[in-house]
């Protein structure tokens, strides 16, 4: 290593691009970064877990119909009607909830512990750009990994009852229908929660108290007045559900949300937070902790 | 020199500019009322621990807004990012990394971010890796390098997008005595090609070394800058020159003669003198006169402690102990 080689001049800087072009350009940049971040690294490791939970739950019931020699369930309807349980406790409360948790808390509390988060700061980005890349990137790994995790969990239930079955309900049209509805459930739903969460990210230095809030607040929304209701992501999901919850007696019962309310209403929440996040990131001050 | 006429052409631009500035951590003070310009050069930033040459510095970056007071980057502020941070470099003293990241992605990202296409940022950052020799270490997780292999990536990231100002906050810290000299002599090319280099260490002899000028903070507060001869007759104290000479004994018997001359004292060696005089330009003038009147044989005379080292312990050392 000489001094000489150590100067760095035979490629030429960039030309100074502006406004949009060189936003979407550096949106691109960042977002094939942190979307490798967010979807390979071993931080993701538990939302993996989480995502092949459904599957290996919906395996067994397959594996036991197999071995048994019938299905586990008397009908297809009555499978879907326990897929549609399945996915509204267990695939959206716990896995998409938790799992969006993980993806998206990370996003910058993860390089803020890690004392990484000035290399972007140093970089000639607008923080609205890295904000919306970063949300971006983790919104397109929570929507792959659960997703997928619903697709193959549905294809599961079928798997009990023969091939046949499969087509049948994909020549009719039901198990496509039903099958965009849980991913563009999913989608809001990674939407809505990783907005959340990320916001929670830069605003609380241990995000866990804020998804112990927010975790009770979707627990108990069923119990809430129609008023209240109406301030939880799960209220808006749920009107979305292709099969409707039966949420138990003491469930205060107020009619869904039309479908086009629960969209722009995830949409809205989505633009909110992300807005908040975009403020809080213009006035975080790259100092770490014990300094 | 190269381009650093900055963004609005005026001389004003080509500088880093602060502006009384301040920087409060709630009730903490980090630096106070610091009005400074940082012209094209290296300069040294010295200050006991504590004393906010890392706050200074982060303020310069835009890691953190000031409290009050304003400061410009070749005439721009940090409010414009996109031609702010083009234009500067920032080897912080934090030894961290994006968790996982390997030598050559950490370079080829950044590039990436800061608007290079694919090509050009493979050729930059394969080129930057075999700089800093660490072709074979290149696919490695930075967190397996060694204190000096991370020090030399994280210098070569800083400068790896060709900016005009090069902020270094210890930057030769774990660094071995071979890459030391090294990486001082790529500062002084950088400063001999008209750009900034600001750089902060706590081993004075090396700021000695490599800075054009200092600034001196302690507390919070600007207590100097300048050039180093400039600050040592500044602060009033007699310095120190030392004559090598044949004729030593000689010249210390009648060097009183001339004014100004506080103290001197032979070298153990007999073969010279330190002197220490009030006034240093009058000394050299009346002693080049005694020189030819007398005929004594001078190897050499020269300051003998125009060192930060010393300014260091004038301005701050001394006045802590004052108080």
């Amino acid at each position: 290593m000489s001094t000489g080689e150590l100067s760095m001049s035979p490629v030429t800087a960039p030309q100074l691009k502006s406004g949009m072009k060189l936003w979407l350009n550096q949106l691109v940049a960042i977002f094939r970064i942190e979307f490798g971040k967010s979807l390979f690294s071993r931080r993701m490791f538990a939302c993996y877990v989480l995502a092949l939970l459904p599957v290996l739950i919906l395996a067994a019931a397959s594996f036991e119909s197999y071995t048994v020699g019938e299905p586990v369930f008397n009908s297809i309807e009555r499978a879907r009607e326990v897929f549609g349980q399945i996915f509204t406790v267990f695939i959206l409360g716990g896995v998409v909830f938790l799992g969006s948790a993980a993806i998206f808390t990370t996003l910058f509390r993860g390089e803020i512990l890690d004392r990484s988060i000035h290399y972007y700061v140093l970089t000639p980005v607008r923080r609205e750009v890295l904000v919306c890349a970063k949300y971006l990137a983790g919104l397109s790994s929570g929507v792959i990994l659960f997703g997928l995790s619903t697709l193959f969990s549905f294809l599961l239930l079928y798997l009990s009852f023969g091939f046949d079955a499969i087509v049948t309900d994909i020549t009719n049209g039901i198990a496509l229908q039903q099958t965009g509805q849980y991913l563009g459930i999913i989608f809001l739903a990674c939407m809505g929660y990783g907005s959340l969460f990320m916001a929670a990210g830069l605003l609380f230095r241990n995000p866990l108290i804020p998804l112990v809030v927010i975790a009770g607040w979707e627990t108990i929304h069923f119990i809430l007045p129609p008023a209240l209701k109406v301030f939880s992501v799960i209220f808006y999901l749920k009107g979305l559900l292709p099969i409707p919850l039966d949420e138990g007696p003491l469930a205060v019962i107020v009619a869904p949300p039309p479908v086009w309310v629960s969209i722009l209403g995830m949409f809205g929440l989505c633009a909110v937070t992300v807005t908040i996040s975009v403020l809080l990131m213009k006035n975080l001050e790259v100092k770490y902790t014990d300094e | 020199m190269s381009n650093t006429s900055g963004i609005n052409g005026d001389k004003s631009s080509c500088n880093i500019s602060l502006r009384d500035i301040s920087k409060f951590y709630g009730d903490i003070l980090g630096v106070n009322r610091i009005g400074l310009d940082i012209e094209p050069g290296i300069t040294g930033l010295v200050g006991p621990n504590g004393a906010g040459k890392s706050t200074l510095m982060n303020l310069i970056a835009g890691l953190i807004p000031p409290t009050r007071g304003s400061l410009e980057v070749l005439g721009v502020t940090p409010s414009d990012p996109e031609v702010f941070f083009r234009q500067l470099g920032y080897c912080t003293q934090y030894d961290s990394f994006p968790a996982g990241i390997n030598g050559h992605d950490f370079i080829y990202s950044t590039l990436r971010v800061h608007g290079y296409d694919k090509s050009p940022a493979l050729e930059l950052t394969q080129q930057a890796i075999e700089q800093v020799s660490l072709s074979k270490a290149a696919k490695q997780t930075v967190s397996s390098y060694s204190k000096g292999m991370r020090q030399r990536i994280k210098l070569v990231q800083a400068i790896s997008h060709q900016p005009e100002v090069l902020i270094l906050d210890e930057p030769l810290n774990g660094l071995d005595p071979m890459a030391r000299a090294q990486v001082i002599a790529l500062f002084r090319e950088f400063a001999d090609a008209g750009k900034i280099v600001l750089i902060s260490s706590q081993i004075l002899h090396e700021v000695d070394l490599v800075s054009d000028r200092v600034v001196l903070i302690n507390s919070g507060y600007l207590v100097a800058e300048g050039d180093l001869n400039k600050i040592q007759s500044e602060t009033g104290e007699p310095m120190k020159i030392f004559i090598r000479s044949t004729d030593a004994t000689t010249i210390a018997a009648k060097v009183f003669d001339l004014e100004n001359v506080v103290e001197a004292q032979l070298h153990y060696d007999g073969g010279g003198l330190f002197i220490r005089t009030t006034d240093a330009d009058s000394f050299f003038l009346s002693i080049n006169r005694k020189v030819i009147e007398e005929g004594w044989a001078i190897e050499s005379m020269g300051p003998a402690d125009e060192t930060a080292e010393a300014v260091y312990q004038h301005l701050i050392v001394e006045q802590q102990v004052a108080t």
